[in-house]
């Protein structure tokens, strides 16, 4: 069955995003962080999301009270298009000595993906499209993504963008060393 | 270099084993001898005069979609003897939602098999000369599934015919082009069995036996309506029946035991029809040196051996090509973290663990992996 064929009897597995499109991933993962086992983020560029739902502070708490394991994927402070952005290092800094997640570095990354895999499957998501993760791309900028939910073929989905995140993507990255202030 | 080179890695670009990412994964299945024979045993007897009807039930991470797939593999490449058909295997993960009932069921286990292959399984005794009606007639009781086989093969009407099939409800003027008196199930959930057992003998009748390999039935238990509970118990307890032997299932939920599985799998009506001896627990790998077999099993399938051996050789990395690409005490070190907290000492969990140590061997361009790159994992993986 086809993307653009739902299921006779079900909702559809996706859905498109146009507003708010990081903003809408991180509510999700906020109602559902109690039960989230691993977080994949893949951004090129960072910013600390002030003024939104998910400013990085609390998301900061999230993993750290959840255990959550996440592995964050962007480009490095030094990269031409992240000197320019302001919230890119601090957000590095204020990650970046949590146990259990992971920073690494790539400087020709420009996917742009969410990946949420809970203890349940069933509630795993994911939304990959245009936005990086900033306030810009929250509050200003025109940005779509797609919202997978963890049924039909959005398992699948899921799954392969979980597996190429974290055994491709990763090798082709460097570990980053952690930010000092 | 990349990372398979670097660890020899075989036919794949990590260590993680996953016949969904990779298909030809689906041939193994390590340590847990004791489970693999059973399973085994209990499919060489379930196909003397009948059909695997098995419930597999593990926690998450048991293993229970690899054994899945290695019954696949099994059946496919090297069917038991007594399984004289060939085998149509249909394996789906069941989606299920708090107002599913037995109809969601019925069409996903149809839509498993799909149209194509119904309507040419008809199409094929109508090409043997035969007339159609008359030998589906001698397979199906209900008058009304041998109208909508017939018009499965019909262009125009075809897909209103799989719709019905399937237990999608029609309108009263699709039911009436079709030629049929009412919508399939709304008697009950008894003849959507009949009619999915019929399309069993028909597959027989080309040669083929129809078995489900039913994934992630832990989805039951999101349905809360009592009706459509009891209409699935029905269900699996018509399936079950020995008389029901031109189709198979094997069903595997995410469950501590059987209490934990859906209510109408577990009840003594659809459990004694399966066999008691057909419930199959996969539990968490047993001891520390089930642990080091299962690790060991799995790097001598998934290591190139040979280009291995040469590696340690010419870097001089005072390693055993068992433990490879660990030291003998990382190895035991890792054995140990995995098989300290019982529930923990699952296979998903080895796998990764092992694989989140490569890539971190592979950060720091080591060649082995360490016990303090074991220690660290470890850490988060088992704890």
């Amino acid at each position: 069955m086809a993307i653009n064929e739902p299921h006779p009897k079900h909702p559809n597995f996706a859905s498109i995003l146009t507003d708010r499109v990081v903003e809408q991933f991180f509510v999700r993962l906020n109602v559902v962080s109690h039960i989230v086992d691993e977080l994949l983020i893949v951004s090129p560029v960072l910013g600390t999301l002030s003024g939104t739902k998910m400013p990085i502070e609390r998301l900061k708490q999230l993993i750290r009270v959840n255990k959550i394991q996440t592995y964050l994927v962007t480009r490095s402070p030094e990269n031409d298009l992240t000197i320019g952005a302001p919230g890119h290092r601090p957000v590095l800094e204020t990650l970046g000595n949590i146990n259990g997640l992971e920073i690494r570095y790539n400087d020709a990354l420009h996917a742009k993906i969410y990946v949420c895999i809970c203890k349940d499957p069933q509630n795993n998501f994911a939304v990959v499209g245009s936005a990086n993760m900033t306030r810009s791309s929250i509050e200003r900028n025109i940005e779509v993504g797609i919202l997978i939910r963890y049924a039909y073929q959005g398992r699948e989905l899921i799954d392969e963008l979980g597996y190429w995140i974290k055994n491709k993507l990763r090798l082709q990255t460097q570990v980053a060393k952690p930010i000092v202030k | 270099m990349e990372f398979r080179e670097w660890f020899c890695l075989k036919d794949r670009e990590s260590f993680i084993i996953d016949p969904q990412i990779n298909e030809a994964d689906a041939r193994f299945y390590f340590g847990q001898e004791d489970v693999k024979q059973t399973i085994i045993r209990q499919l060489r007897f379930s196909f003397v005069g009948n059909m695997p009807k098995m419930l597999l039930i593990g926690q998450y991470g048991s293993g229970k979609t690899q054994m899945l797939f290695y019954i696949r593999h099994l059946l496919l490449n090297f069917p038991p003897s007594s399984l004289k058909l060939k085998p149509r295997i249909v394996m789906l993960a069941i989606e299920m939602k708090s107002r599913s009932n037995h109809q969601d069921l019925h069409l996903q286990l149809m839509e498993g098999i799909s149209k194509n292959v119904v309507s040419e399984w008809v199409a094929s005794i109508a090409k043997k000369g035969l007339n159609l009606e008359e030998q589906l007639r001698k397979i199906f009781i209900d008058e009304n599934v041998v109208q909508a086989l017939v018009k499965l093969t019909i262009g125009g009407i075809n897909y209103i015919a799989w719709r019905w099939l399937t237990g999608q409800v029609l309108s009263n003027k699709e039911l009436e082009q079709l030629g049929v008196t009412r919508n399939l199930g709304q008697i009950g959930a008894g003849e959507m069995v009949d009619e999915i057992v019929g399309i069993g003998k028909l597959a027989e009748l080309i040669g083929e036996k129809i078995i489900f390999l039913i994934d992630e039935a832990e989805r039951f238990l999101n349905i809360n309506t009592p009706d459509a509970q009891n209409a699935l118990e029905d269900y699996f307890r018509n399936l079950s029946e020995k008389k029901n032997a031109s189709v198979g299932f094997i069903i595997a939920a995410t469950a501590s035991g059987l209490d934990g599985a859906a209510r109408f799998l577990a009840t003594d009506a659809v459990t004694t029809r399966m066999g008691k001896q057909n419930i199959i627990t996969i539990k968490p790998i047993p001891t520390l040196d089930d642990v080091k077999s299962f690790i060991t099993q799995m790097l001598a399938e998934i290591v190139d051996q040979e280009l291995a051996e040469k590696i340690i050789r010419e870097n001089n990395l005072g390693v055993s090509l068992a433990s490879y690409p660990f030291d003998a005490d990382s190895f035991d070190l890792l054995s140990e973290y995995a098989s300290q907290e019982p529930t923990k000492a699952i296979p998903r969990n080895i796998i990764n663990a092992i694989n989140e140590c490569g890539i971190c061997a592979w950060d720091e361009q080591q060649k082995i992996i360490s016990s303090e790159i074991v220690q660290n994992i470890s850490r988060l993986v088992f704890e």
